[in-house]
């Protein structure tokens, strides 16, 4: 596996997830923030150093992050 | 004659001069959602088929179909330039048709073509960002089939925004106000999977409906049935208890995994701003099941409005509430819903008595939509055609007293992803009565209307003749 900098969040294990057939394009994923990305978009997608910084993510704003629907309380057992 | 599948929707679309074939090579990135924003904007919009797409060799794409108020007319089976007041009674009369309950079928195209191992959603799909910032390739115009797992009951077809995040997972989004959030708390409370199926790329009213704000109890195929006149056609899942639109192009069976949030996001929303990332539910595949290639891949393109998804729901989200309101208020003449999916709503009406504009906003503020979208309320006399604005504003600058038409209610539930909120789902809803004040309330000090002469008709079509 070679791994990538996702755009996004940066983390380093970043791959590749899918090839076109005809080899236009490569698809890439981070298992992190789930940024998927293809080779043929333009640098201010594929580039870490270029990407609007309004929407970077790190680990800190991921474990912030609101859940949507909240996790409702388990139901209890009688 | 309804339609049974996408392409026959298309066929038609093509026969009304409302289709328009890409047949150069198309990047999917940026070429499919520039040209789809501008199909939007230009006017009688045309559906949009790519028939060759980079990196895929036997895919296509569809865009628009629901772009303009002519492809409305036309999946309404209607002439294509019915206006839009005509559009909205047609809908009216025909929601009186439920229930028309589905035809069950034991075969249908899409079962052509079973995966069930080795999936890969990037090589069945011709997926594409939708906006640059998206945070990846979303499914936006694909219907999701859900049922209460508790209760076994309650089937509901409805419209989210899925992100495509791997091979075989998918980001869901289960706004809480939405039934399948229904069914996934109930799932999420007991434990357990609850299993989804998404159909992608169908015949327009399933589109329509799907993203219509039904009650929970009410079964969408049977609203499709009443819509179209036509029974719809399902056929059931392969695994779980689900029914699917018979016409599809591709089905994704699954199951959204329980008490888990992943990150989601950000995705330009129809509010013209891009939501944030959160953390959401997500969908684990277990089977793809398809057409034959090439198979053709519907999606909407959701930007800066005007575009498709206002198209889209701009009926839908007016007649809904019209149909919910008016057993109780028979007064009601029509609701304009079409702005930025109700946040502004136009209600016309007949009065019953001094203060019942404000009777028929708080009514609004209950139905399955209004709990949560409209946050601006106008209400008009029976005079004004809420889908006239010019009729409107006028409406608003010589009816609304302001020290006693305007009501504010603050701290109420409203829709997630308003860029204007300080706190997430929560907003102010704000009505305006724009109405003749009637007793017993003080009528307006110069309450005389001036009347168009009677001859202005027979002069219109005598400037019209002349003119020529």
């Amino acid at each position: 596996m070679i791994y990538m900098i996702c755009p996004r969040c940066e983390f380093v294990e970043a791959y590749k997830v899918f090839e076109a057939d005809d080899k236009a394009w490569e698809i890439f994923r981070c298992p992190r923030c789930n940024f998927n990305w293809r080779s043929t978009e333009g640098p201010e997608v594929r580039d870490p150093k270029l990407y609007d910084s309004r929407f970077k993510l790190t680990e800190k704003k991921i474990e912030e992050m609101v859940a949507k629907p909240p996790i409702p309380p388990l139901r209890r057992t009688t | 004659m309804p339609f049974n599948s996408l392409r026959a929707f298309l066929e038609k679309c093509e026969a009304e001069g409302q289709l328009v074939r890409i047949q150069e090579n198309i990047k999917l990135e940026p070429d499919i959602r520039a040209a789809s924003c501008a199909a939007a904007k230009i006017a009688e919009g045309p559906v949009l088929l790519f028939e060759k797409i980079e990196g895929y060799s036997n895919k296509q794409v569809a865009m628009n179909v629901h772009g303009s108020f002519q492809n409305h007319a036309l999946m309404l089976d209607l002439p294509k330039q019915t206006g839009l007041r005509a559009q909205f009674a047609e809908l009216v009369e025909r929601w009186d048709r439920y229930p028309i309950p589905p035809k069950r079928v034991t075969d249908a195209p899409f079962k052509e073509v079973m995966i069930e191992k080795n999936l890969n959603l990037y090589k069945e799909l011709p997926l594409f960002r939708v906006n640059p910032l998206d945070g990846g390739f979303y499914l936006s115009k694909a219907c999701v089939v859900t049922r209460d797992p508790e209760t076994g009951e309650d089937q509901n077809l409805g419209m989210y925004r899925m992100q495509i995040k791997d091979h075989d997972r998918i980001g869901i989004q289960a706004a809480a106000q939405h039934d399948i959030a229904v069914h996934l708390r109930k799932a999420e409370e007991l434990n357990v999977p609850l299993r989804v199926a998404i159909a992608v790329s169908n015949e327009p009213v399933t589109s329509l409906v799907a993203s219509t704000p039904l009650h929970y109890h009410q079964d969408e195929y049977s609203m499709i049935g009443a819509i179209r006149g036509e029974a719809a056609v399902v056929i059931a899942s392969e695994k779980g208890n689900l029914d699917l639109p018979a016409g599809a192009e591709l089905v994704i069976e699954g199951e959204i995994i329980p008490r888990k949030r992943f990150v989601e996001g950000p995705f330009a929303e129809y509010t013209g701003y891009y939501s944030s990332s959160m953390i959401q539910a997500e969908v684990q595949v277990d089977l793809i099941s398809r057409r034959r290639d090439p198979i053709i891949f519907e999606n909407l393109y959701s930007g800066l409005p005007w575009n498709e998804m206002d198209y889209m729901m701009a009926m839908s989200t007016s007649v809904a509430p019209f149909k919910q309101m008016e057993t109780e208020f028979p007064e009601l003449q029509a609701i304009n819903a079409m702005y930025t999916h109700g946040y502004v709503t136009i209600i016309s009406s007949k009065m019953r008595f001094g203060g019942f504009a404000k009777t028929l906003a708080l009514r609004l503020l209950t139905t399955p939509h209004g709990i949560t979208y409209p946050k601006f309320i106008i209400v008009v006399d029976d005079d004004i055609d809420p889908f006239d604005l010019q009729q409107v504003m006028w409406a608003i600058s010589v009816r609304f007293r302001p020290e006693r038409d305007l009501v504010l209610i603050p701290n109420a539930p409203g829709s997630t992803v308003d860029p204007t909120h300080l706190l997430r789902g929560i907003t102010t809803k704000t009505i305006i009565d724009a109405t003749k004040p009637v007793p017993p309330d003080i009528p307006l000090a110069d309450g005389s209307v001036v009347d168009i002469p009677p001859e202005t008709a027979f002069w219109m079509e005598e400037i019209l003749k002349r003119r020529k």
